[in-house]
């Protein structure tokens, strides 16, 4: 038993009777605060960086950034096969996408429609 | 475990895992991943409402290609009325913990399957994964210089963290994310066609991301500590038998990690990140330092102290893992880096980024590790000094210096495998563990915590489960002495000296 009021055979006798926790509880609190940190320090990397539209593409799209697989954390999402248009897009569509068409809509694009305005055809459509 | 959960848990001499009795806990988990699972599933139907769109599936998990990830909602479906089904059977059954078993079974059986997905898909990659966890594995379990969680009981840890941790955490990371992209791109209709939505906004959810999956996985694998602790709590009962779980659970759930992410491209750098220098951070070591503290509050008197440690060590763990997924690409803009090439990002970036954002916590689990060791190696010396004088055969004053020698053993056993071959070596092995099991017993039943005062004061006046539970060490370290015996005549024919 550690940090017990009684002392114990190979244990933390004396560091129990001053009233303080055993050298692993210490460690693990010390740790603790550390983790803490971690997760504001990101927060505010967050808050500060990943909002501001001047950060890099590459890293803005996180799972192709080249630093980030040394990270455990997020298990990527899975790259699904597009399902093709829907029927309501049918009159407006391309044989393919223009190359330099931007991933975001410009200023001024209104919020409520769909970027980007159309999609590639379904086989045989005009 | 204290003498009395011991005695609670009728555990019997020579059990590897404590009877298992009532699935309380893992019922308590397993229900615990039904409820989050449906509330992501919940929160996805939520967010993902356009206005006045229509057209697309209303969970977008259900939308096209998400292949296995539509599996597990039909299978969690389908398992909600089985295991309520089961629980009822139970009820009414003569059986009632093995239909309680079974509803645990089928509870965590959809999270099981991202995992086995993965593994089934890949297998050349599981192949290229065995040699390096194989040995991670080897060495966490050679890193317990003493006493050691036995491989079965290090195994159950390591399924753990492969299928039912990492797979929840694939499961509701994938919910996750498309419930923030719902909620990113909330007006519009995202659910006319969420996979080319998706994939077109993936970067603006991604460090939200880092937060949900570092949460996420850290309780999934905690949750594994959890049980270990439980139904094998006479394996896990310090820091470092905690530990050496902890990291089996990690390994695991790296394992499951590196094969699903090297399918999706950029194989060779991802394996080398984590299954390279890596291998020891990251999961492994979140993991070893959770377990770590699972494993101390076994041996902590103090209520105040057990849930310093706990906090201490899930809060370092979540903290480094969402750190792990966001601050890299930071530092890397920060410093300027983002034109380095592929040798400097491999060589120089990726263990730069692990040592900078995980190093605190891994040097965390090696101090833990050596302050566990020291007070093992002291717990040690006593114990086997002082079974070595009760005369009674089973440590001899000769196997003393050997036992207490963690580099004198292994220069030992080296020298029985080379020049004796396999069989005496195993017997070797074997009778040394059976002897650290037996100072180890002795070492518990002199320092187990004493047990929460009842508040019944009648209970507390009787002392009979004290004395049954003091009885049972006794009984249990007896039947131990017995198996050294054993142990020792069955070693002896292959080698004269082998115990020495």
């Amino acid at each position: 038993m550690y940090g017990s009021a009684v002392p114990e055979r190979g244990g933390d006798g004396d560091r129990a009777r001053a009233g303080q926790a055993p050298r692993e509880v210490r460690l693990l609190a010390e740790a603790g605060r550390i983790g803490a940190l971690l997760l504001g320090l990101t927060l505010m990397v967050d808050v500060a960086w990943f909002d501001d539209p001047s950060r890099p593409e590459e890293v803005r799209r996180g799972p192709g950034v080249p630093t980030r697989p040394a990270a455990p954390a997020t298990t990527p999402a899975p790259r699904p096969t597009p399902p093709g248009p829907s029927p309501s897009d049918a009159g407006n569509c391309l044989d393919e996408l223009p190359p330099d068409l931007p991933t975001s809509p410009p200023s001024g694009y209104p919020t409520d429609r769909p970027w980007p305005p159309f999609s590639i055809c379904p086989d045989g459509a005009p | 475990m204290t003498a009395a959960d011991r005695s609670s848990r009728g555990t019997r001499p020579g059990d590897l895992v404590d009877r298992l009795g009532d699935p309380g806990r893992a019922w308590f988990v397993a229900r615990a991943f039904l409820i989050l699972y449906g509330v992501e599933l919940w929160l996805n139907a939520v967010r993902n409402r356009p206005p006045g769109g229509d057209g697309g599936p209303a969970l977008l998990i259900l939308a096209p290609g998400y292949g296995v990830h539509r599996v597990t909602f039909w299978a969690f479906v389908a398992c909600v009325p089985a295991v309520v089904l089961t629980k009822l059977v139970a009820r009414r059954s003569g059986r009632a913990n093995r239909w309680r078993w079974a509803a645990v079974a089928l509870a965590l059986l959809p999270f099981a399957l991202p995992s086995l997905d993965a593994l089934a898909t890949n297998p050349l990659w599981v192949l290229a994964c065995v040699p390096t966890t194989g040995f991670a594995l080897w060495t966490v379990h050679r890193s317990q210089s003493y006493v050691r969680v036995p491989p079965p009981v290090l195994l159950a840890a390591f399924a753990w963290g492969l299928l039912p941790a990492f797979g929840f955490a694939a499961a509701t990371g994938v919910l996750g994310r498309l419930t923030a992209l719902a909620t990113r791109r909330s007006a519009e209709p995202l659910g006319a066609d969420p996979v080319s939505a998706a994939a077109d906004i993936a970067g603006d959810v991604q460090h939200l991301m880092a937060w949900h999956s570092g949460i996420g996985e850290e309780l999934a694998k905690a949750a594994g500590i959890l049980l270990l602790l439980r139904y094998a709590g006479r394996h896990v009962h310090d820091a470092v038998s905690g530990l050496a779980v902890g990291a089996a659970v990690g390994l695991g759930f790296n394992l499951g990690e590196t094969v699903l992410v090297t399918s999706q491209g950029d194989a060779a750098f991802q394996f080398y990140a984590r299954q390279g220098v890596g291998l020891f951070a990251a999961h492994t070591a979140f993991s070893a330092l959770v377990g770590a503290a699972a494993g101390l509050t076994r041996r902590l008197a103090s209520e105040r102290d057990r849930r310093t440690a706990v906090v201490g060590a899930v809060v370092a763990a979540v903290g480094a893992n969402v750190a792990a997924g966001t601050l890299p690409p930071w530092l890397t803009h920060l410093l300027d880096l983002e034109g380095a090439g592929d040798l400097v990002r491999t060589l120089v970036l990726t263990p730069l980024w692990i040592v900078v954002v995980q190093g605190t916590v891994i040097l965390a689990v090696l101090r833990v590790r050596r302050a566990g060791l020291r007070r093992q190696a002291a717990a040690m010396a006593t114990e086997v000094t002082g079974e070595a004088a009760t005369g009674r055969g089973a440590i001899t004053e000769a196997d003393v210096p050997l036992l207490l020698d963690p580099a004198a053993r292994t220069r030992r056993e080296i020298t029985t495998l080379r020049r004796d071959g396999w069989r005496p070596f195993r017997a070797l092995s074997r009778l040394q563990a059976a002897q650290f099991e037996l100072a180890t017993r002795r070492w518990l039943a002199t320092t187990d915590p004493p047990a929460d005062p009842p508040a019944d004061p009648q209970a507390a006046a009787g002392t009979d489960a004290d004395a049954d539970a003091d009885a049972d060490a006794d009984a249990e370290i007896e039947h131990l002495r017995r198996r050294v015996l054993e142990l020792r005549g069955a070693a002896r024919p292959a080698s004269p000296d082998v115990a020495r």
